[in-house]
């Protein structure tokens, strides 16, 4: 299954697409959109009661948006699944073939719109590890704005910290170091002397997922890097990137 | 006995029957695939004011520190003919290039190219290997609004000089297989989705009931801009285009 999940910053206004149907047209019409949040220590469920647009989708727009609440389709009976200590795998709903897709569009007021699939799928919350993304691919230097957003979804109703870094990969530094949050959207502003081909971000001990934005003269682009084992597609691709990824932890410590 | 039941099972025409019977559906397939570099279909587009930029690693020195390894992009038109063949050697770990008409020497069109990686080094254990690239395109000069690779199309051996491969993805004999674009379009000035064929068959399609037929390697745009909703129906098992949305003289370019 799949959570959801938006952006809340400065200029920028965000809508959240969730569809209730799958790719293949399959549609679920007894599905109801939670809101899950952490509250003393715990997680929180809250069933919205959000109209639906054209009988099959639900629309999530900026006042219901911030960095640190998550959202999921679920039906009555998933209900009982609800833990307070821990994120379930509620249903199969969001599971398909090719990839059930959200859509949350970022905008700049009176300016452009850039939009990504927004989903973080339950099997990574349960897991740790480090992000390994290159940041030039998706942000260009000679932008007004470039930013970082690092989403983090752990599935104990924590607010731990932990490390990211911009590391020179050429030279083996640390260009910057920044303290980010699970379960929340962090967002790192870019400064336009630090992207270049060789430098990456990388994370200690969480997941997450990369997402860059850049803007200019209120043009917007916002996209999400491959983790790097999606360019290895042999069963040995683990194992290539744990030796890649040892490299970057050489460097921060 | 029971490998050669597999291997008819697992045979092209076999595949194509069961999926359209819904026999054990099988839509994209590399198990069987030994030390090749894999490449998506990727879209350029120098049409209309139109720029791209592809954003790429060097996956074979980022992964195995082999400085030698070569990296190929391939050009081809919307009617999959060969325009431009770059092999590109001394690369940096990530790398960029812009494609714009001065580039394919006036062409203002959109096609397809394909990016494959290639190595002498001899590797212990099979490798497969698959660009995800990050192309941008750039509307009327401004922002280049960035995709990922998305579909699986075609192969080459990673030693040199191999042929390319295709038909990763699989078909069927009916158009049956559905895909419902998981977004509301409405609200823009225009809408476009880009479609390729990343196989050596004929892929036949419906866009909302308006039937459309792409020959191996071709590509096309369709202009969705009246409609709210796509419904897709193919005799292709993985056919997930790429939306432009436009107002005034914004763009978002996304996998949908």
């Amino acid at each position: 299954m799949n959570f959801f999940f938006g952006i809340n910053y400065k200029n920028f206004k965000t809508e959240l697409q969730i569809p209730l149907f799958k790719n293949s047209d399959k549609f679920i019409k007894k599905i109801n959109l939670y809101k899950c949040f952490i509250k003393n220590d715990q997680w929180n469920y809250k069933v919205l009661n959000f109209k639906k647009k054209f009988d099959c989708f639900y629309l999530i727009d900026s006042d219901e948006i911030n960095n640190n609440d998550i959202f999921f389709l679920a039906d009555k009976e998933d209900e009982k699944k609800f833990n307070q200590n821990s994120l379930m795998d509620y249903n199969s709903f969001t599971n398909s073939f090719p990839e059930y897709r959200a859509n949350l569009k970022l905008k700049l007021i009176n300016g452009g719109f850039s939009s990504y699939q927004s989903e973080y799928p339950y099997e990574m919350t349960k897991k740790r590890g480090s992000i390994l993304s290159s940041i030039n691919n998706l942000v260009n230097k000679n932008a007004e704005q470039n930013y970082i957003c690092i989403k983090n979804i752990f599935f104990e109703p924590i607010n731990e910290q932990f490390k990211g870094f911009l590391i020179n990969y050429k030279n083996k530094k640390v260009i910057e170091e920044f303290d980010l949050l699970t379960n929340k959207t962090n967002i790192i502003e870019l400064k336009g002397s630090q992207i270049n081909d060789e430098t990456y971000l990388f994370t200690d001990k969480f997941l997450g997922i990369p997402l860059y934005i850049s803007c200019h003269n209120g043009h917007i682009s916002f996209e999400h890097t491959h983790p790097p084992h999606e360019y290895i597609l042999s069963q040995n691709r683990f194992e290539k990137v744990a030796e890649l990824k040892k490299k970057f932890h050489e460097i921060i410590n | 006995m029971k490998l050669l039941i597999k291997k008819i099972f697992n045979n092209n025409n076999i595949i194509k029957i069961r999926n359209s019977i819904g026999l054990k559906k099988l839509y994209l397939d590399i198990k069987n695939l030994q030390n090749v570099s894999i490449s998506d279909s990727f879209l350029w587009r120098t049409d209309k004011t139109f720029e791209t930029t592809i954003k790429f690693t060097n996956i074979l020195k980022h992964f195995d520190e082999d400085e030698l390894s070569k990296t190929s992009i391939i050009f081809f038109s919307k009617n999959n003919k060969l325009i431009k063949h770059l092999d590109i050697s001394n690369l940096n770990i990530n790398n960029e290039i812009i494609i714009n008409k001065e580039f394919l020497n006036g062409m203002e069109d959109y096609g397809v190219f394909y990016i494959f990686h290639s190595s002498k080094k001899k590797f212990e254990k099979n490798i497969l290997i698959s660009n995800r690239c990050y192309v941008g395109y750039s509307y009327k000069k401004n922002l280049y609004s960035f995709v990922h690779g998305n579909t699986l199309a075609k192969y080459t051996k990673i030693c040199e000089n191999e042929k390319i491969s295709t038909d990763i993805v699989k078909t069927s004999y009916l158009l049956n297989k559905r895909y419902k674009i998981q977004k509301i379009i409405e609200g823009y000035d225009k809408n476009e989705l880009f479609f390729c064929n990343p196989t050596s068959q004929i892929i036949k399609f419906k866009v909302n009931g308006s039937f459309k037929k792409l020959n191996k390697g071709q590509s096309v745009i369709i202009d969705v801009t009246n409609f709210k909703i796509v419904s897709i129906i193919s005799n292709c098992m993985f056919l997930r285009p790429i939306l432009f949305n436009y107002k005034n003289d914004y763009l978002d370019v996304h996998h949908c």
